[in-house]
């Protein structure tokens, strides 16, 4: 019975995660420099040697992996670009970190997808039998594609791990003349670039909410699909789209002569940010455009309709205690100047309830 | 069947050969022609008319950017296919090179701004200016 438990984890293990191998190819690239050095050996000093889980076109969740192992495979991209020979310095690499990561973001007025490799890497050399830190750079390679080009940036993540070691090499080669003299010096400091850089893609938010609204003039219903990266620094720009529904209350309507007022508006932002308070917890501000139809029926029954354009703002809250799949909720305090009928200016609440995934 | 896989030969190795970027195109001067998109091209604003970008063989470059001067240092990145530009006042950039010749360069730059747009340069050699 144990061991047939033991083969039904492994398909389990099997199945919930492929493995990949990335075979490196070598493209040649030019040293931006005179000097001539070549890499003698890499060494590989992640805890995991993995790449990352990433998610094929298909859905299917694989680990990757770089055929070879990462030391063999980027000594040998490198050797193709620097040869050596008898006037060429040997320079030792510790690769820190190198990882695939995907997330997304907004661009302009949509939504894209965000490849990026990350890399961290320290340079040494060799003085008196002894290597020398010299140089460390880490290194964000990032490309964006659209959320259709999912096969694209899959089969390109390849040529972003080649675009970031040479990135690294040209800026080791280019700031090669400050590190080189004072090798040997005792009070030296490694030169370390980007070293308070970003590594990690911000992880992106998918919440459809809806929301109960209720105004000095007005109650009403609407419908949100809201996408952002969450961030714990400045301000993160969400991407909205909203729908609403609206009803004049009974009164206000029959104060301005109507049976009903009912109005249905879309809200463009000009301006939207959240804030990160808490994990979890972000204040947002908004800045929109409320444009839409208001139709109207009089008292007489007789039914017209008006074309109601304004501006509003918003201030509130957002709770997403559970960052992966959960419920969403949050309330908002709105204020609108607006060309309907029945009102010029409105202020109110609305109550968000709905999920993130 | 023999001709068949020769000529998917010569066609993967034609469109390798097309996507090569030979670092030595670019020391020239590169002046703002036109940009595209999806649909058509466009010409170039009256502030950005005199656009132009030179990129000389030490690895520095001078430039003008919507009628501003810059200049600094650049790398081309054969791997990733972009150029990046340090200036020495502001914030890097990144031009990915779509296509390259001696005589037109297609790039697009990698800000928000600018992502939908093709940016197309045209060179006249130093010499010939």
């Amino acid at each position: 019975m144990k061991p047939l438990i033991v083969i039904i984890k492994f398909f389990l293990t099997v199945s919930v995660c492929a493995q990949e191998r990335i075979s490196l190819r070598t493209i040649p690239f030019i040293p931006q420099s005179n000097e001539r050095v070549y890499v003698e050996s890499v060494i590989d000093k992640r805890n995991a040697k993995s790449l990352g889980i990433q998610e094929k076109v298909n859905g299917e969740k694989t680990e990757l992996f770089l055929k070879a192992g990462a030391e063999r495979a980027i000594v040998r991209f490198y050797r193709r670009s620097l040869k050596k020979d008898s006037l060429s310095e040997p320079v030792y690499i510790e690769l820190k970190a190198l990882n695939i990561q995907e997330s997304k973001r907004r661009l302009n007025d949509g939504i894209v997808k965000v490849a990026r490799v990350h890399v961290e890497m320290s340079f040494f050399q060799m003085e008196d039998g002894i290597q020398n830190e010299v140089y460390s750079i880490k290194h964000n390679e990032d490309e964006v594609f659209s959320l259709y080009e999912k096969a694209e940036l899959y089969a390109t993540h390849e040529k972003r791990i080649r675009a970031a070691l040479e990135y690294c090499m040209h800026r080791f080669l280019m700031n090669y003349d400050r590190v080189k003299p004072v090798v040997s010096g005792a009070d030296f400091i490694p030169l370390r670039e980007n070293e308070k850089m970003d590594v990690k893609l911000g992880q992106w938010f998918s919440l459809v909410t809806v929301k109960g609204l209720g105004s000095r003039y007005f109650q009403g219903y609407g419908i949100s699909y809201t996408g952002f990266v969450d961030s714990k620094k400045g301000l993160i720009k969400p991407y909205e789209t909203s729908f609403e529904v609206t009803w004049a209350r009974k009164d206000v309507a029959e104060e301005n002569g109507y049976e009903e007022v009912n109005s249905f508006v879309f809200r463009p932002e000009l301006y939207f940010f959240y804030k990160r308070l808490f994990k979890g917890v972000y204040a947002s501000m908004s800045a929109n455009v409320p444009i839409g139809l208001e139709l109207l029926e009089d008292l007489s029954g007789a039914n017209s309709s008006n074309f109601v354009i304004g501006i509003g703002a918003s201030q509130g809250l957002r709770f997403i205690p559970w960052q992966k799949k959960g419920v969403v909720f949050g309330a908002d305090f709105f204020q609108q100047f607006e060309t309907s009928e029945v009102y010029r200016f409105d202020l109110g609440v609305e109550f968000v309830l709905g999920i993130n995934f | 069947m023999k001709s068949t896989i020769l000529l998917l030969l010569s066609l993967v190795s034609l469109s390798s050969y097309a996507q090569k970027i030979n670092q030595e195109d670019l020391y020239t001067s590169w002046y703002l022609d036109k940009y595209s998109d999806e649909a058509q091209y466009y010409l170039p604003p009256k502030k950005e008319a005199e656009d132009y970008m030179v990129f000389n063989e030490d690895m520095t470059y001078t430039a003008v950017f919507e009628g501003q001067k810059s200049n600094g240092t650049w790398l081309l990145n054969t791997n990733g296919k972009y150029i990046e530009l340090r200036p020495v006042k502001g914030e890097k950039e990144k031009l990915y090179i779509h296509f390259l010749s001696g005589k037109s360069m297609v790039v697009t730059y990698d800000t928000d701004e600018y992502h939908v747009w093709e940016v197309h340069y045209v060179s006249f050699k130093k010499e010939s200016k």
